[in-house]
């Protein structure tokens, strides 16, 4: 991976079209075989070729093999996968039984880059008991309207003023006649 | 251990990555060459204007029969060969193919107009709606007709039908005049690939592939995602009479981080269901939102649709539900007591 782009390949764990919940489509598409027929980089390759080829298109009927025997060039791999990328594999002084190895690897693949798994664990849904709201572990008080001191809600449920208030009126009208009698007094 | 190079493709527009595995080291040369290959490149564009993506079915390693044959493989399917060709024909390819042995003077030969997948297309397109409605009905019982049309028309969008189409690999086998095919023609092959498949196979089979690739969909997401009801509140003052919110909270009022929560009640003081918002009318709306999905059924406790293959419905389940519509969002009696 170049340097630069190490951190930002991250995924989390998902299956390309919700492959598995219905049935499993095998994502690699298409595999091209690149090799020489006289190089002896290639003979693994061509051993594979051999021995393993035929079952291995047997037992996948839905990848499609491509042979493309180029003289003087090395051994190579091509895989498609249905997403569009494009895997390249050199596949030099490979063993053919390796070669196979390889290949199997692949047939298995999503055909995502190399990339950072952030984590083992998926969910859409995250929350059991739902998300941390700002009432979350608040004093549910908070929500119970005071109604003793309300004088709206008193005035409604209680007709009867209580006794702070038959108080407070006593001391009014105390106020009110001290300064009746003020008033007379500086009037004489 | 390994790096991705950026090889730039001769005709390609875009720079196509190609991973390449098993390299240790990148060589000298390896950079500048690049440069050098962006460079001109650059320049050609400059002068003669953008180079089309190579079509892959132009390269030399193609076989037109083999990836149709593993197109049907891979999907685990039986196609009847000529039917599957037929499904990736577009029309417009067919007709360009009729204009070109007019004008060489030479007889159509196995080319008619009935040859694209037109046909297909709107059959398949009349199964999988059949099959989708039959499925929401079956597995969404308490769902209103509305809703379920509403998911309904999401899931048989272009958007939704091209990318199922894409991510199947058919991109490469249509068949059109274009070099890219649009969003129109990827739906249009996954409908008549749908209409082949119903040709070909039986109607189980058929229904089978639709509920993997259609209906799966909805699988990880909730599906009260796909259908969010328009004016919340005021269907559920009409569903339960006597419905009552009230506001159960608020902070942060005057700033721009206000939270409002309003928690609604039915005429017994039940609690039904509460919701959150920036103001006390979105608030109101999702806590109105919250109790119809609790009434429909697709709250987040609801049971998971049943698309694996162990409860997936038999073919005979969804063909009752195909003609019964579920009952209009005015129809709807909420079991209350469940709501609590």
């Amino acid at each position: 991976m170049q340097n630069a782009k190490i951190h930002k390949n991250h995924f989390y764990v998902s299956a390309p079209l919700k492959n598995g919940i219905g049935r499993y489509v095998c994502q690699l598409q298409r595999v091209t075989l690149k090799f020489c027929k006289t190089r002896g980089d290639s003979k693994g390759i061509r051993d594979f070729i051999e021995s393993y080829l035929v079952d291995y298109a047997k037992s996948n009927p839905g990848v499609v093999v491509y042979l493309k025997p180029r003289r003087h060039r090395p051994a190579m791999l091509t895989m498609e996968f249905l997403n569009g990328e494009r895997h390249e594999l050199s596949c030099c002084q490979f063993d053919g039984f390796t070669v196979g190895q390889f290949l199997n690897l692949y047939t298995k693949c999503s055909g995502r880059q190399e990339s950072r798994l952030i984590n083992v664990q998926y969910t859409n849904h995250p929350s059991i008991q739902g998300p941390w709201t700002p009432w979350t572990n608040r004093n549910p008080e908070m929500a119970v309207a005071d109604l003793i001191h309300d004088k709206k809600w008193r005035e409604m449920y209680n007709k009867a003023p209580s006794a702070t208030e038959m108080v407070l009126e006593m001391f009014k009208q105390q106020q009110i006649s001290n300064q009746i009698q003020i008033e007379e007094k500086q009037a004489e | 251990m390994s790096f991705i190079v950026r090889c730039i493709l001769k005709e390609s527009r875009r720079i196509q990555t190609i991973t390449v595995h098993q390299q240790r080291n990148i060589k000298n040369w390896l950079a500048p060459t690049l440069k050098e290959l962006y460079r001109r490149k650059e320049e050609y564009e400059y002068l003669h204007g953008p180079i089309p993506t190579p079509k892959r079915s132009a390269f030399i390693e193609w076989n037109f029969g083999s990836e149709i044959y593993a197109f049907g493989k891979r999907l685990g399917e039986n196609f009847d060969d000529v039917l599957l060709r037929q499904a990736f024909t577009n029309s417009d390819y067919v007709r360009k193919i009729l204009e070109d042995q007019e004008k060489l003077g030479l007889e159509t030969s196995d080319l008619t107009k009935n040859s694209s997948n037109e046909e297909l297309s709107k059959e398949g397109r009349e199964l999988i709606s059949q099959y989708v409605f039959g499925f929401l009905r079956h597995a969404l019982k308490k769902l209103p007709e509305e809703a379920v049309k509403c998911i309904h028309d999401k899931l048989l969008a272009d958007e939704m039908l091209s990318h199922i189409s894409r991510s199947l690999g058919t991109k490469d086998i249509i068949l059109t005049t274009e070099h890219e095919p649009d969003e129109k023609a990827y739906a249009t092959v996954f409908c008549a690939i749908v209409g082949a498949l119903s040709r070909s196979s039986n109607a189980e089979r058929t229904g089978g592939f639709i509920r993997d690739f259609v209906l799966t969909q909805l699988a990880e997401n909730s599906i009260s995602d796909f259908y969010i009801p328009n004016k919340a509140w005021e269907t559920l003052a009409s569903l339960i009479p006597g419905v009552d919110a009230r506001l159960a909270n608020q902070e942060g009022q005057g700033t721009i981080m206000a939270a409002y929560r309003v928690a609604i009640f039915d005429s017994k003081k039940n609690f039904l269901g509460e919701g959150f918002g920036e103001t006390v009318k979105v608030a109101r709306e999702m806590a109105a939102v919250d109790v119809l999905n609790k009434v429909f059924e697709i709250d987040e406790s609801c049971s998971p649709l049943p698309l694996g293959p162990t409860d997936c419905p038999k073919i005979e389940e969804i063909g009752l539900k195909m003609n019964n519509p579920n009952q209009s969002i005015n129809e709807v009696v909420p079991n209350i007591v469940r709501l609590q």
